[in-house]
């Protein structure tokens, strides 16, 4: 209990906003600031929408628990393919066209598990790999065939007028003012291929084979598309401390991460894997820590990544260099990387953090801290949490949000 | 007891937190076990100060300070940080006669008089530490305190006491969390949606209810830990669709399963909602005609809701038709009949808005005020001598 002792030497502090004979000035003052400092902290720049995991109008989203969406790919058709992770792990899509402009909910890949990775082969079928939650099970691999596909594929041989007039030609969503509708493909379960859970998925240029990373060992396998004919291509670290990710560069050469960051290359020709010089950027001290935690390449080839500090570099691998780039904000952790009217973008920050968006302007070298993300439209929403994030056909940035109740975030930059 | 024949407002008069007297909210109220009031000072417009755990002995009048609450947390006020000012709706009494208290976050760090979470959260200086719950006794002595959730507020809370836990639900990211009183452990059951509900109601088994960001109540099953949905929505204003529609204060209904509550903010509404059969009632806007838009705030608010001696629900409302002055409402459940009872309010200064009430064991309401320098409770007299006995006992903040 306090007593008046207590309260009998205490200084109270003044709030300015209390001071007397404040002046019309300062009035004016403390009103702007507070205008200004209440919307300061989010993104500002361009424009931010988001979607939930189904058209709202329709369907419930996917379900919180399931909806975190952790893996994300653009397709050459301009959809954008999700998976998610949770209770149950599903794979959407989004369809841009003005008609659609919704995420559609294609099924669920596995109960139970995460999904680490989506990629897009050269015949538009998708590739991805599933983790399940329980410790000891391995991970899997599945592939997608979208409605398109399944349509080059079909037989018409002996199918009815109807049952033709009925087939898909894409996935679609369709707000018809008569029928809305939509169509999706076929998800197909393939297998575990490796003696392990799978830590990141990347195809072939040629879609001739994949190349996986153990997420316990560090190794790198190279499998055909269906799982079959597993090859142990190397490790990157003896001890397992590397890098989740995996990158593959517009020639065909994949990089992986050991060590402190240390980059490793294993290219089609040479057919090894090989430890560069080159070792991505990290804060004093941290190095042992290091990771890189994304990775991305611009339409011209440059190759840049982002690290567990925060950190963004630029990789050359024809002069075996890393440049660091800076860390544009103060959140560490660099979630996803994505070019878009040559410029860099960023998602920044950890499970625990207040997620920001950043950029970097190659022609500049300017670094900009654009704000945490926060979307009006479908719905008034922060994000807080993401997990990955890739560029559309027409430069829109759309990012995973890997919350328990999540969305599609889709960012259009400003146009300079 | 006597029944009055009408519900009259006899007296008002303010119980003043004058030791603090750049102290600027009172946002949790509770009757203690013990028969006092206990509420949470706390000061959001001026930066770097402490809530203080506070105590009304409605016999003799006295005030005492159990706590500073940044103290108790080893968190000074004036150390540069976002400030332990604010004790939002979360401090809860146990039937031992525990005071369970946890910061929220807006007070700004000292000679700032502005603060938002998103601004400072990996700023060096300014950052919040983190909600701190303490468990603290009616005489003052801190069992134990810890901070709960880092960086985070504590927007409400509700103890189920049967299972020895708190719920709770975080500010700004919005997730619910269980706080183990056993293992003083937490468990982070999610985000649960974008607007942060300012109340969290329990059933008689302890199951616990808040709103999503559309009004629909959801419901955490202790035995799943995880949420459900009941399909059943808190009403809204015609104006409006739903969105942003929470439960802002909700009471137990003294004779059944079921709460009385209003919702936030404009177009106030009240409702019941019977945990037994999932039914809810809609009993219009608070108090007055429905508006045809929004409005400041100010205008347009209702809380404070508590059952009176006479089994009618009183709460305070501020009423546009009265220059947004806050008046108190006694509804009586039977006939849906609504009374304006006339202002709370005191010469020197009238009220701004109250949060939360409570009934004394003298028969009077305590509401807890938001809004003035220094902060006060008023005292209601409302014409009893004593409570009624009550069965369902709120246990939420």
């Amino acid at each position: 209990m306090l007593n008046d002792n207590y309260f009998r030497d205490i200084e109270w502090p003044q709030s300015p906003l209390k001071a007397e004979n404040l002046d019309a000035e300062q009035l004016k003052q403390f009103l702007r600031i507070r205008s200004e400092y209440e919307k300061s902290a989010f993104v500002s720049s361009g424009h931010l929408e988001v979607r939930a995991l189904n058209p709202k109008e329709f369907m419930e989203p996917i379900p919180p628990g399931e909806s975190a969406v952790t893996a994300v790919a653009a397709h050459p058709s301009g959809h954008v393919y999700g998976g998610t992770s949770g209770k149950n792990a599903h794979l959407f899509f989004y369809n841009p066209a003005p008609d659609a402009d919704a995420c559609v909910d294609i099924g669920v890949i596995l109960p139970e598990a995460r999904t680490v990775a989506l990629c897009v082969l050269p015949n538009g079928m998708l590739a991805g790999a599933v983790n399940p939650c329980e410790p000891n099970a391995l991970g899997v691999l599945f592939s997608y065939k979208s409605c398109a596909y399944l349509l080059d594929e079909k037989d018409f041989t002996g199918l009815g007028v109807r049952e033709i007039f009925d087939l898909p030609a894409e996935d679609q969503f369709f707000t018809s003012t008569i029928d809305p509708c939509h169509s999706a493909g076929k998800i197909e379960i393939l297998t575990s291929p490796i003696p392990e859970k799978i830590s990141d998925l990347q195809a072939a240029l040629d879609g001739s084979c994949l190349y996986l990373l153990g997420a316990a060992s560090g190794q790198i396998f190279r499998c055909n598309i269906d799982g079959s004919a597993v090859e142990c291509l190397g490790r990157l670290d003896p001890n397992g401390i590397f890098s989740e990710k995996l990158f593959l560069d517009h020639v065909g050469n994949l990089y992986g991460a050991g060590l402190y960051g240390r980059i490793f290359r294993w290219s089609p020709e040479n057919r090894i894997l090989e430890a560069l010089p080159c070792v991505a950027p990290s804060l004093k001290g941290r190095e042992l820590y290091n990771k890189i935690t994304a990775w991305t390449c611009s339409s011209d080839g440059s190759i840049v990544g982002g690290t567990v500090d925060g950190l963004l570099f630029r990789f050359l691998p024809d002069q075996n260099k890393v440049i660091c780039l800076g860390k544009p904000t103060a959140e560490t952790f660099v979630s996803g990387l994505a070019w878009s009217g040559g410029k860099l973008y960023g998602i920044f920050g950890g499970d625990n953090d207040c997620a920001h968006l950043g950029c970097w302007n190659p022609l500049t070298g300017e670094l900009k801290d654009l704000g945490c993300p926060l979307a009006r439209s479908e719905r008034p929403w922060h994000g807080y949490r993401f997990s990955c994030m890739t560029t559309g056909i027409n430069g829109t940035i759309f990012m995973g949000e890997s919350d328990r109740i999540s969305h599609l975030f889709m960012y259009f930059p400003a146009v300079e | 007891m006597d029944k009055l024949e009408k519900p009259i407002l006899k007296e008002v008069s303010a119980i003043v937190f004058d030791k603090l007297p750049q102290h600027d909210t009172c946002w949790s109220l509770l009757e203690g076990i013990d028969g006092k009031i206990y509420t949470g000072v706390c000061g959001e417009i001026t930066g770097g100060m402490s809530a203080y755990i506070a105590a009304f002995e409605p016999g003799t009048g006295r005030i005492d300070y159990l706590t500073a609450i940044a103290d108790v947390l080893g968190v000074p006020a004036g150390n540069g940080q976002a400030t332990h000012s604010k004790v939002h709706y979360s401090m809860l009494q146990d039937d031992d006669g525990i005071i369970y208290a946890a910061t929220h976050c807006t007070g700004a760090p000292l000679d700032d008089w502005l603060w938002r979470p998103w601004n400072c959260w990996n700023h060096p200086d300014k950052f919040f530490s983190g909600s701190g719950l303490a468990a603290i006794r009616p005489d003052g002595t801190v069992l134990f305190s810890k901070i709960i959730l880092p960086k985070e507020g504590s927007r409400c809370m509700a103890l189920a006491k049967k299972q020895r836990r708190i719920y709770g639900i975080s500010y700004p990211r919005n997730h619910f969390f269980v706080f183990d009183l056993r293992t003083k452990e937490i468990r982070d059951i999610g985000r649960i949606g974008n607007i942060n509900p300012q109340c969290i109601f329990l059933d008689d088994r302890e199951n616990a209810f808040t709103t999503d960001d559309y009004g629909q109540i959801i419901k955490f099953c202790p035995d799943r830990n995880e949420f459900i949905e009941t399909g059943v929505s808190i009403p809204h204003a015609h104006f409006r669709n739903g969105f942003h529609n929470t439960v802002y204060d909700v009471t137990p209904d003294p004779g059944a399963n079921a709460v009385w509550g209003v919702t936030w903010n404009w177009g106030a509404r009240l409702f019941r909602y019977d945990f037994d059969t999932g039914r809810i009632d809609d009993f219009g806007k608070a108090y007055g005609e429905d508006g045809k838009a929004w409005d400041h705030i100010i205008h347009d608010h209702a809380g404070g809701l508590v059952f009176g001696p006479d089994r009618k629900l009183y709460f305070a409302a501020n009423l546009r038709d009265a220059g947004g002055r806050t008046h108190l409402i006694c509804f009586d459940p039977v006939s849906a009949e609504r009374h304006d009872l006339g202002e709370i309010a005191v010469p020197e200064m009238p009220c701004d808005h109250i949060a939360r009430g409570v009934c004394g064991k003298d028969g009077c309401l305590y509401l807890a005020e938001v809004g003035n320098t220094p902060t006060r409770l008023f005292k209601c007299d409302i014409g009893y001598t004593a409570k009624a006995e009550n069965k369902n006992i709120r246990t939420w903040g």
